[in-house]
């Protein structure tokens, strides 16, 4: 009997720098329009029932139905407007972040659902979702606490709970260069991935200034940081540990971003908990 | 308590931003800086949202040196007291608007033959309105077509619109740049030509309906109608216009008129389009402001309340990766 083998190869993926921009005005409309009362408003036939309305208010009624139509109009415009701008700031304050994916290290400020994985605009967070709180798609009910409006990666497609947390912290990354990988962690770090002996990726999200990425290895002969290209502006804390050769720390070294902070630190030892 | 105070500094703040909106030597001067400031890379990404407000503010007080046949025109009003030029401008705004649809969806309209028709009858029924509608006569008729298409912009821009959308606008601009950083300053400019050109084509549209127009406007309307032949035309429209300069930036009104009534001078007429009533504002007194906060309330509240109604499939997931 011949059994086939599949053979999946695993592409890594280039991850994505890109920046997020700013919200068109036609792009806040819709999103606004995702709200239950303004979709309902705003199928065809609500429509046609809102013009005849408007129509006969006009011939029986017109100063009502002018400022009924008027005070409507500038809510919506006033909420567009509020939106536009609060959305232009979380845009502005994820640049200054650069919050990024844990798994692929791409740039992420988007949000999906938890049940349907479809996108969620950022309407949901705004004003702690009091104008989205069902899923555009699938009608599930958003909410940050339940871990129902998750943050999500659309490179890697995973996604992380807490989006408001998340998205309100900076994303730090920190590599340590040492001759031996710890056995255990813990204080808030969770391994991510393991390549070996050589080299080992940590997440910490419990702490309320940042969110920190790192990467400890154990490969100080490459004389190279063990971290993509696009991740070395983002490098906050570089530690070598002393037993590291001064030669390939320096060289190390060398290769650090404009911003950051290197320090020498004690060696890990064999049994040694990090 | 009373709160006639904040009343009093909304009015004073009101009059204070009018007349300085209504001096050369401010708005020319801001426009100018925020250009200067729009040089400098580093200045750029906030001055950049910053100009538009500023050049609606100087394109207030430059339209109204774009003359208007058959009708008087002030920095915040255009008043028709030609019937005919008005059914006039109103053929011409809605053939714009057509000739935008048409663009728009080009796509999905199969021109034929019929675009070309369309391109030789457009300029000939422009000509033949001409001569036919507007208070011009004899050379005028060759160029009023041209001037009109840039009295177009005028009747969408101008309103009293459109000096409280500026300011606003400036106003919401400085507060991003200097307490959000936001980067919405292009949508909201977006927002504030939209709004600065329902506002004109509002007003200019209304004018359609007013069957009771001030009495200098009837004054001059009957003017108008008692005109019978060609001398009382206007034929050199755009030399009188050009002579008339200095005095259109003395008196802030625009009117060309061959006979003006005697008993009307510059100032008077000034003064009598600023007393005309404004339409939308005597409606809009009538009960409408607290109709108007009503309902604005009752539409957030709902939006609010219909959002959070329980109304589908609901589950608490844990979340694993």
């Amino acid at each position: 009997m011949v059994q086939a083998t599949v053979k999946t190869s695993v592409r890594e993926l280039s991850p994505n720098t890109a920046e997020p921009i700013g919200l068109l005005l036609g792009e806040a409309c819709l999103h606004l329009c995702h709200n239950r009362l303004l979709r309902l408003a705003t199928q065809p036939v609500m429509l046609t029932l809102e013009l005849v309305a408007v129509v006969l208010g006009v011939v029986y009624a017109p100063a009502v139905t002018f400022g009924a139509v008027v005070g409507m109009a500038a809510i919506f415009l006033l909420l567009v407007v509020l939106y536009l701008c609060w959305h232009g700031w979380f845009i502005h304050r994820n640049r200054r972040f650069k919050t990024l994916c844990l798994h692929c290290t791409s740039r992420m400020w988007q949000l999906c659902c938890a049940r349907c994985r479809a996108p969620v605009p950022a309407l949901a967070l705004w004003l702690w979702g009091a104008f989205l709180t069902h899923c555009p798609h699938c009608g599930m009910r958003l909410s940050d606490r339940k871990r129902t409006l998750l943050a999500w990666c659309s490179t890697c497609l995973k996604s992380r709970d807490r989006p408001g947390q998340f998205y309100s912290k900076p994303t730090y990354v920190i590599v340590w260069m040492t001759i031996a990988l710890p056995v255990e962690v813990k204080g808030g770090w969770q391994r991510l991935s393991q390549k070996g002996a050589q080299e080992m990726v940590l997440y910490n999200t419990s702490r309320a200034q940042s969110t920190c990425l790192m990467y400890i290895s154990a490969n100080y002969r490459g004389n190279e940081l063990p971290i993509k290209e696009h991740l070395k502006g983002q490098l906050r804390l570089l530690l070598i540990s002393n037993d590291v050769p001064e030669e390939h720390a320096h060289l190390i070294i060398g290769h650090r971003g404009p911003r950051t902070i290197c320090e020498r630190v004690d060696p890990l030892g064999r049994s040694d908990e990090f | 308590m009373n709160f006639d105070f904040l009343k009093d500094i909304f009015l004073s703040s009101r009059d204070l931003l009018a007349a300085l909106s209504a001096r050369w030597e401010v708005v020319a001067p801001l426009v100018a800086t925020l250009f200067l400031l729009n040089q400098f890379a580093k200045i750029r990404r906030f001055a950049s949202c910053l100009v538009f407000p500023a050049l609606l503010l100087l394109a207030r007080k430059l339209v109204l040196f774009i003359p208007v046949s058959g009708a008087i025109s002030t920095e915040d009003r255009v008043l028709f007291w030609s019937p005919q030029a008005y059914w006039f401008f109103l053929a011409l705004v809605a053939v714009h608007v057509l000739i935008l649809l048409g663009i728009r969806f080009r796509a999905a309209i199969d021109w034929g033959a019929a675009g070309c028709w369309v391109f030789i009858a457009a300029p000939v029924g422009l000509y033949y309105a001409t001569a036919a509608l507007l208070p011009v006569s004899g050379a005028s008729i060759i160029y009023m077509p041209v001037v009109s298409l840039v009295g177009v912009a005028k009747l969408l821009l101008v309103s009293p619109l459109l000096l409280p959308i500026a300011w606003l606008a400036l106003f919401i601009q400085l507060g991003l740049v200097i307490f959000t950083r936001s980067e919405a300053g292009r949508e909201v400019n977006k927002l504030a030509l939209v709004s600065v050109l329902a506002g004109g084509l509002m007003y200019f549209g209304f004018q359609a309906l007013d069957s009771k127009p001030a009495p200098l406007i009837s004054q001059l309307q009957q003017t108008a109608r008692t005109k019978s032949s060609d001398e009382e035309k206007i034929t050199n429209f755009l030399e009188v216009w050009v002579e008339k300069l200095p005095q259109i930036n003395r008196l802030g009104v625009n009117v060309i008129e061959k006979n003006l009534p005697a008993a009307y001078k510059p100032v008077e007429v000034k003064r009598l389009v600023d007393e005309v009533p404004d339409p939308w504002q005597s409606l809009w007194a009538k009960a409408a402001i607290p109709v108007a906060l009503l309902c604005g309330a009752a539409l957030l509240v709902l939006l609010l309340l219909v959002e959070r109604l329980r109304v589908g499939d609901e589950c608490d997931l844990t979340v694993s990766e």
